[in-house]
């Protein structure tokens, strides 16, 4: 019988989330690796860790957040960057010159603040 | 110039509100096929406009399938550069056309997109944006058809009548003249002006870009092209636009409708659309019924058709006509799809190969052809002179096996097999030759009345020609004049009339 990516992702969450010790943490995830070699779906792999991220991050509150930004950010734009990130929060910064200038957030894969010149450029000129 | 140009660019950054606000964006986990897959969205809407962001551009998308987990959208536009993990992001809007009388004489898609290479489509004007699924009008808001549409072919004007505010089915197999006789009804707008012209909308699904030209310049050249508009998807647009080109086409006949206004649209095809929403409901991965259609393709039509309706005075009065087109396979009327639009419709038009092939054009089967709104939507003059037409014809058909053995049969019913025989040359009509129904009255006048019996059917032709001629050049204000104007065959129209035929 086959398991979809959602119904792996699922059990290994709530496995993991039960599991307290480090150790144990450990051997569930060999375990949980083994079991989708048994099954043969390595090719699942991917869409199954991206949905278990999701799931543990809904069920933690914790977010997953991308920054993307046209140079580095420094001084008063990293400060202000970061006025809204918690501790929990993993945080990624991207560099992506497109932008022009301003930064680009995304939460959770599932909101976006988009505050580059380019978004308000497309928006004045309605490209 | 420059100086305009820059005043309108500074208007533009002047009038910008900066505003950034959250949000709600997905991923793209699938796309092939014109259909994408997409993570996230939550809270869309169904039949929401959603954008995908490529590299390259942004590209338009249906949501279509709302799911547990994901999205299935269907791409509006080229999908060859949609990647995994592309951003889509929500507009808030429905699918829309934008409307306005700026169309008219103009070829566009199903999206508002000009195709005639004839500038934009809106100047200074803004367009009404158009829902392409909207409600149908209550029972409340209609009123029953009386105003008749003539479509300037014999047959169907005598004895499968359309009302305004009907939905007639055109339906036969290919090449049997199904396109000719919706082309006719619109070129005959022009010519027939006993009521207003009504708006003509033209929906190409699936047709070759030739053939779409060929109908452009067809109408352009009769003169019909100014008050009708075509909406084409064409056969290399893919199966997007043909599934939406039939809402396209509806949405602008009830922006004129809801003005007060009458207006005709013709699908043409229903089986090219039916064809196209299989194709994207087994893509949608939604469970596939008979023949592999999706369990909804009833309610596909069925939503599109019932928006053609005659609307109250209270409500404008406006009308919407629908002609659908639906291609048959060996004549055969009883399969899925033609059942399920049949079911729909106020009446059908039915074509024959074997009619068509033995010479008698249009290839009208006037046994299984109907009209359920039947002589209400016809002036009172044809409905005197029609009223009898259908039952000679029919006897006809019953007596048609004698016609070969005709010199064994009594004089009666040889005289019954010359009558339907003069008849049947008397209904034959040129492609691309509508008569106005003033014309029609007068010919089925004389032939119902015996003027024709003693004429031999390769003379009928030319006579009905000269008949034409001679009531034009000398009789026009006795007798095609008022008829033209009241749709009344009076005492003195019919004395006028009885002595010119007597003469000729």
């Amino acid at each position: 019988m086959g398991y979809s990516p959602k119904d792996y992702a699922q059990s290994f969450c709530d496995v993991i989330l039960e599991i307290k010790n480090e150790g144990k943490i450990n051997q569930c995830i060999k375990n949980f690796l083994n079991l989708v070699r048994k099954n043969r779906d390595q090719k699942k792999l991917k869409e199954i860790i991206d949905l278990a991220e999701n799931t543990i991050n809904q069920k933690t509150g914790r977010r997953k957040i991308v920054i993307e930004s046209a140079r580095e950010l420094k001084g008063k734009n990293e400060k202000a960057t970061n006025s809204f990130l918690k501790k929990t929060d993993k945080v990624e910064k991207k560099i992506n010159s497109d932008l022009i200038a301003g930064v680009r957030i995304t939460i959770n894969n599932e909101l976006l603040i988009d505050g580059s010149f380019s978004n308000k450029i497309k928006k004045v000129f309605d490209i | 110039m420059s100086y305009e140009i820059i005043e309108k660019l500074k208007q533009a950054i002047g009038d910008y509100k900066d505003t950034e606000k959250l949000e709600e964006i997905g991923r793209v986990i699938e796309s092939g096929d014109g259909i994408v897959k997409i993570y996230g969205l939550k809270n869309v809407k169904s039949q929401e406009i959603i954008i995908v962001e490529t590299e390259k551009k942004e590209i338009k998308a249906l949501a279509l399938n709302l799911e547990e987990d994901s999205v299935g959208a269907l791409i509006l536009g080229d999908y060859t550069d949609i990647k995994s993990k592309d951003i889509v992001k929500r507009t808030n809007n429905l699918l829309s056309i934008p409307v306005n009388e700026n169309l008219l004489g103009r070829v566009v898609n199903p999206l508002g997109e000009a195709l005639d290479g004839k500038g934009p489509l809106f100047g200074n004007e803004e367009p009404t944006l158009c829902l392409l699924e909207k409600d149908a009008p209550s029972v409340l808001d209609r009123e029953p058809v009386d105003t008749p549409l003539h479509t300037g072919i014999k047959t169907i004007d005598s004895m499968i009548p359309i009302g305004r505010g009907q939905r007639e089915l055109i339906i036969g197999d290919r090449q049997t003249g199904k396109s000719a006789i919706a082309l006719d009804t619109i070129i005959n707008q022009s010519i027939d002006t006993y009521h207003k012209t009504p708006i003509c909308i033209y929906v190409a699904i699936g047709q070759k870009e030739s053939k779409i030209a060929k109908t452009v310049e067809i109408l352009k050249n009769s003169g019909a092209l100014k008050y009708t508009i075509i909406v084409s998807a064409s056969a290399s647009s893919g199966a997007a636009l043909w599934y939406l080109a039939p809402y396209a086409g509806c949405a602008i006949g009830e922006y004129f409708r809801d003005k007060g206004q009458d207006a005709v649209v013709i699908y043409d095809d229903l089986s090219k659309h039916a064809f196209a929403y299989r194709q994207i409901s087994l893509l949608l991965r939604r469970p596939p019924g008979r023949e592999a259609y999706p369990g909804d393709i009833f309610y596909l039509h069925s939503r599109l058709l019932e928006r053609a309706a005659k609307l109250s005075k209270e409500k404008g009065g406006g009308s919407l006509t629908a002609l659908p087109i639906i291609e048959t396979q060996l004549g055969d009327v009883t399969a899925y799809i033609p059942t399920n639009v049949i079911s729909i419709t106020d009446g059908q038009i039915y074509l024959e190969s074997d009619l068509f092939n033995q010479g008698i054009k249009p290839a009208v089967n006037i046994g299984l052809s109907v009209s359920r709104v039947g002589s209400k939507a016809q002036t009172p003059a044809m409905k005197k002179v029609a009223g009898k037409l259908r039952l000679e014809l029919a006897q006809f058909r019953e007596l048609q096996a004698f016609v070969q053995f005709s010199s064994d049969v009594d004089e009666a019913t040889k005289k019954k097999i010359q009558r339907g025989q003069i008849i049947t040359e008397a209904l034959k009509q040129q492609d691309l030759s509508p008569l106005p129904f003033e014309k029609q009255i007068i010919i089925l006048y004389a032939v119902l009345n015996g003027y024709f019996d003693k004429t031999d059917l390769s003379e009928l032709s030319p006579l009905q020609e000269k008949l034409m001629e001679n009531i034009e050049k000398l009789h026009y204000e006795k007798i095609l004049e008022p008829l033209k104007k009241t749709g009344v065959l009076t005492e003195e129209i019919e004395k006028e009339l009885k002595a010119v035929l007597a003469k000729l």
